[in-house]
């Protein structure tokens, strides 16, 4: 029966490695010991180093961790800023990581050093930051409507492009950039023509997007996050809903693309609608995760269009999430969510979460 | 379709009903118990699925999302082991099982006991005291032929003067509701406006059987009826309504003594009326308002609704955050 797999498994005597193994593969989640003291904005894993995570937070920091040095995960240093931070990213090694913020700028940090340099400054508070490692490329992308591409061969000069709106959320694929505004209006870069142009090293460059989209979501866009297989992206908004969609642009691709509801609870037959704050994709199994502002992850399917799995809700909302290059961790950034009608932001659980993923965990339906 | 449930069924009839051996609560069905424990006992916290056992939810927790189960939800205490393999009533051990029935027989006698104090009836058979503590019939009225033709003279004498036709005389529960009732909201001129006339109705009148349960002035939506009183073309039968739960009884009706005018007593009846009104208020008002969400097809509330500014600009506007953040 299929009892068998129940840890006294281990005791029966017909016990077999393969058994072991499952057993072994239970997942499990802990907490990092210490956590920022106010809201987390960002977390990120290194591309390299499966342990090594980055978060930022709002209170002006950018903590660096060891997850499994010890128990708790190990913090190895602290980079303090003026303003709060909004975003976090590793560079072109386990050593370098690109931060922006309220501070209107985007900072390279060492991480060995703890030295920061200001790359550039924008007009306004920077809501994100992209390195692509192919390209050497930076993007920072600020609600003051203009991208900045810095060319990391060139160091200490950049580019503006100036955009539609402000940017409210930027992913890149190996070779797209997605940078998600307000208005709903989405536009999709293609690396290689950023590169060309941040190379030229002019002040103020327009570049074509490659396609401009609007958003196939009513409301505000919330997060986006593009496939690792350069397919296409997801994109969340704030009335609980994502969206799957395909860069291609030919019509039966387009046809392909859906959106379906999610991070929604019924209380009192009222149905509450969290915006879906965050977005991952698995680095292997190409599915993702999606945090909301109810406290919930799901894994999600989006090609066989199913829920893989939906976690124990967090004890706040979700406000990030990570995977790790190897995609066998996961870090969910979770402290209280802002909302409407609200004076301040509410109290809450601030704490960075670790999962240890089982081997197939993420995996998607199998074909 | 299950059986018509009786007012007092029988120790046996008790003993019968399927019960849950994780909270002790008993069902009509056994099919409603199986879907209660489904739901209560064997549901997954994680996915919400509903298993048959808890062996089942077991293995579920184990092979789906790699967690060990460790008790059973909502169970009482003592309850909780997963050791038993529990289905509907098959499986609750023997020892359970008589103390459950224990407990009913107990319970059961106790019951019957405090209604027999209660209705001051005696105790029927040991076993089954089913049937009416309270005899409910109505005393037959016997009249003979003469007393019927004085009535219909009666009758018609009055109904030439425009008096109300006075039925045969019933023996009437002097709290009677519909006046109450009706008449919710409406001005003290109106406080009887099932009678046309501006009459009140004389002591014992019970309802004239053709008035179809007024509703002027009276604030709910339609469907809804205080104190479950029956409504829609059905007269209201007489003396045998009960008054509606939460309001005061009704001081008998005493005819208007000569001399009191009409108003000074529909005034003071008003008054019995607001204030019984006051204290039916909360079911009034609490009742209308699902009626109204499930009017509404979309029934939602967004966390967060601005249109164009994200929630890290709101919080970058804070008061908390205005000395770090650039301006």
């Amino acid at each position: 029966m299929l009892c068998l797999r129940t840890p006294e498994a281990r005791s029966s005597p017909n016990f077999n490695p393969q058994q072991l193994d499952i057993v072994s593969n239970m997942s499990s989640q802990f907490e990092l010991a210490q956590n920022p003291t106010d809201v987390i904005s960002a977390v990120a894993f290194s591309r390299t180093t499966p342990t090594r995570l980055l978060v930022s937070s709002w209170d002006h920091s950018v903590s660096l961790y060891d997850t499994h040095a010890e128990p708790g995960g190990k913090l190895l240093d602290k980079y303090t800023q003026p303003a709060p931070v909004l975003d976090v990213c590793f560079g072109r090694d386990d050593n370098e990581a690109f931060s922006c913020g309220l501070d209107w700028e985007v900072r390279r940090i060492n991480l060995e050093s703890g030295e920061q340099t200001v790359l550039s400054t924008h007009d306004k508070g920077v809501r994100s930051v992209v390195f692509s490692p192919k390209h050497n490329l930076l993007v920072s992308g600020s609600w003051d409507g203009t991208l900045h591409l810095h060319n990391l061969d060139r160091p200490g000069e950049f580019s503006t492009v100036p955009i539609s709106s402000k940017v409210f959320s930027m992913s890149a694929s190996p070779t797209k950039l997605v940078v998600a505004m307000a208005n709903r209006a989405v536009n999709i870069y293609e690396l290689d023509t950023l590169a060309r142009a941040a190379h030229q090293g002019d002040n103020v460059i327009q570049v074509e997007p490659w396609q401009t989209r609007e958003s196939s979501m009513k409301y505000m866009t919330r997060a986006v996050a593009c496939m690792p297989n350069d397919a296409g992206y997801a994109s969340s908004s704030i009335e609980g809903r994502v969206a799957v969609e395909w860069f291609d642009p030919s019509d039966e691709s387009q046809a392909r693309k859906y959106a379906f509801k999610c991070h929604r609870q019924q209380v009192d037959g009222q149905d509450v609608v969290y915006p879906v704050h965050a977005l991952a994709f698995h680095p292997v199994h190409g599915t993702f995760a999606s945090g909301g502002g109810d406290g919930v992850v799901a894994l999600w399917d989006g090609v066989a269009k199913r829920r893989i799995r939906q976690y124990q809700r967090f004890p706040a909302a979700v406000s990030c999430i990570s995977f790790s290059g190897n995609g066998k961790y996961v870090a969910v950034g979770v402290s209280p969510g802002f909302e409407d009608g609200q004076d301040d932001v509410p109290d809450g659980a601030i704490k960075v979460y670790i999962r240890e993923l089982s081997a197939n965990e993420a995996q998607g339906k199998k074909k | 379709m299950t059986k018509k449930r009786k007012r007092w069924p029988t120790l046996e009839e008790k003993k019968e009903r399927p019960w849950c051996f994780y909270c002790e609560r008993d069902f009509d069905d056994m099919k409603i118990l199986i879907s209660h424990q489904k739901a209560k006992h064997f549901k997954c916290d994680r996915c919400g699925r509903r298993l048959n056992t808890a062996g089942g939810l077991n293995v579920h927790m184990t092979q789906v999302h790699k967690e060990n189960l460790d008790r059973v939800e909502n169970a009482i205490p003592g309850r909780s082991g997963l050791d038993l393999e529990i289905f509907g009533v098959e499986g609750i051990p023997a020892d359970v099982k008589q103390q459950h029935e224990d407990e009913i027989t107990r319970k059961h006698f106790e019951e019957a006991k405090a209604r027999a104090h209660k209705s001051g009836n005696p105790l029927r058979d040991g076993y089954s005291t089913g049937g009416n503590a309270v005899s409910s019939k109505r005393q037959k009225t016997r009249e003979d032929l003469d007393d019927i033709l004085t009535r219909v003279v009666k009758f018609r004498v009055d109904k030439a003067n425009g008096v109300l036709p006075i039925p045969p005389p019933v023996e009437i529960v002097p709290k009677a509701s519909p006046p109450v009732a009706h008449s919710y909201g409406a001005p003290p001129a109106q406080a009887s406006p099932f009678l046309p006339g501006g009459q009140f109705p004389p002591p014992g009148q019970p309802f004239p059987p053709n008035a179809a349960f007024p509703q002027p002035g009276f604030g709910a939506p339609p469907g809804f009826v205080p104190g479950g009183s029956p409504v829609g073309g059905m007269p209201p039968r007489p003396g045998s309504i009960p008054g509606p739960t939460g309001l005061p009884q009704r001081p008998p009706f005493g005819g208007p003594p000569p001399g009191v005018p009409q108003s000074d007593i529909s005034a003071s009846v008003d008054d019995l009326i607001a204030s019984a009104a006051a204290a039916a208020a909360p079911p009034e008002t609490a009742a209308p308002a699902p009626e109204k969400k499930s009017k509404k097809d979309k029934n939602i509330k967004l966390v967060y609704f601005d249109d164009n500014i994200s929630p890290e600009e709101k919080m970058a506007a804070l008061q908390r955050y205005s000395a770090s953040v650039r301006k």
